[in-house]
């Protein structure tokens, strides 16, 4: 292999450990026979990696997480009037499936509520007019009754017919 | 450092994220005390100052937070952490990079904190941070986190190439050139140091 290709995988593959086994051999035979890849490994290695690598891990202070409760706190307060505002505007962007939905139950209940309430007047005005026309037959019967005078021929019916 | 503290991030349990998810603080800060250092390290390796740093870190679990209850385990959580640690840090640093070079230059002197170093190691972790520095100073923002997540967080490329989104090729290549750019910064550091020698043997 030409050093052209051992430098490219030794600046990645090779250095970080995701070279498979038989590259890493051939370049390891290489290594042993040339001086200037060599050289370039160990700056790799001993220069550019291990001061990145030693460099670790750090800790935030203690001040990072009192603010982040501090804030999630305030936030909390905040969003109980947040939580209002937003059930208000899910009242009033709702879905346009669900929107139209609620239109047509809306339009069906209207049409049933019309419906039955025109029923109901035409039968109670029935129910007058039969109550009535009862009323005008008894009193025709009886002889009596606030239309009395009208009908009245000072006998009662039986006895006229007699 | 937290009591957590690893070379790599550990996963954290699903049950440890549904209970954070739910409001429970506990379950929280147990997810900040495994993630805030590897959060932290990275956007101060990225900013390069300890003040900035500290914000992102804050921003990023107040990220966290919010979106908990949207986090639908598709990706780890690990992740999705570094994810939004890496895109926290990067905005970051290209909303400030027009004062970067000023805010370096006046942030305060390394401090790692760990009182106990005897005077020998305080100097070799400062003298390594000082070079640590001077070399991610070097490097564009897209070839810096793929080295930092590499060297730092011990990603393997298709971890890194998943947090970042972008292809394992990529990854391979922006690594390969801040690796290229940092020998020959460090060629020419010899250079120069070869030279000073020769004048102080003549100037002999």
């Amino acid at each position: 292999m030409k050093c052209e290709k051992i430098r490219q995988l030794l600046l990645t593959d090779h250095i970080d450990g995701e070279i498979d086994d038989n590259l890493r051999e051939e370049v390891e035979r290489h290594l042993k026979t040339c001086s200037a890849c060599r050289e370039l490994e160990r700056v790799l290695r001993s220069e550019i990696s291990a001061p990145l690598k030693a460099a670790g891990v750090m800790s935030p202070p203690e001040s990072v997480w009192e603010n982040i409760t501090e804030k999630i706190h305030e936030s909390g307060k905040i969003s109980v009037l947040e939580l209002a505002r937003e059930r208000l505007f899910d009242i009033f962007t709702l879905k346009r499936p669900v929107l139209a939905l609620a239109t047509v139950m809306t339009l069906f209940i209207m049409v049933i509520s019309v419906y039955t309430a025109n029923d109901l007047l035409e039968r109670r005005y029935v129910d007058n007019y039969m109550e009535d026309q009862m009323d005008l037959l008894y009193d025709l019967d009886n002889g009596s009754g606030e239309n009395g005078s009208l009908y009245d021929i000072g006998i009662p019916l039986e006895e006229f017919m007699l | 450092m937290s009591k957590y503290a690893e070379d790599k991030m550990q996963e954290i349990h699903k049950e440890i994220i549904l209970r954070a998810s739910e409001g429970d603080m506990e379950a929280f800060k147990d997810i900040y005390d495994r993630a805030s250092g590897y959060v932290y390290t990275i956007a101060y390796r990225v900013l390069g100052a300890r003040e900035e740093a500290q914000e992102v870190t804050q921003d990023v679990f107040l990220s966290v937070y919010k979106n908990l209850k949207k986090f639908r385990f598709k990706s780890t959580f690990k992740t999705w952490i570094y994810r939004i640690t890496t895109n926290y840090a990067i905005n970051a640093y290209r909303k400030k990079a027009k004062d970067r070079a000023r805010n370096v230059a006046f942030d305060e002197k390394f401090d790692p904190g760990h009182h106990g170093d005897t005077g020998n190691e305080k100097f070799e972790k400062d003298h390594n941070e000082a070079v640590v520095r001077s070399m991610l100073e070097e490097l564009p923002a897209d070839q810096k986190i793929c080295l930092i997540l590499k060297e730092i967080e011990g990603m393997k490329y298709d971890e890194i190439a998943r947090t970042l989104n972008i292809k394992l090729n990529t990854v391979r290549t922006r690594i390969k050139r801040a690796r290229e750019k940092l020998i020959s910064r460090y060629r020419e550091g010899s250079d120069k140091n070869e030279v000073r020698k020769d004048k102080a043997i003549i100037a002999d």
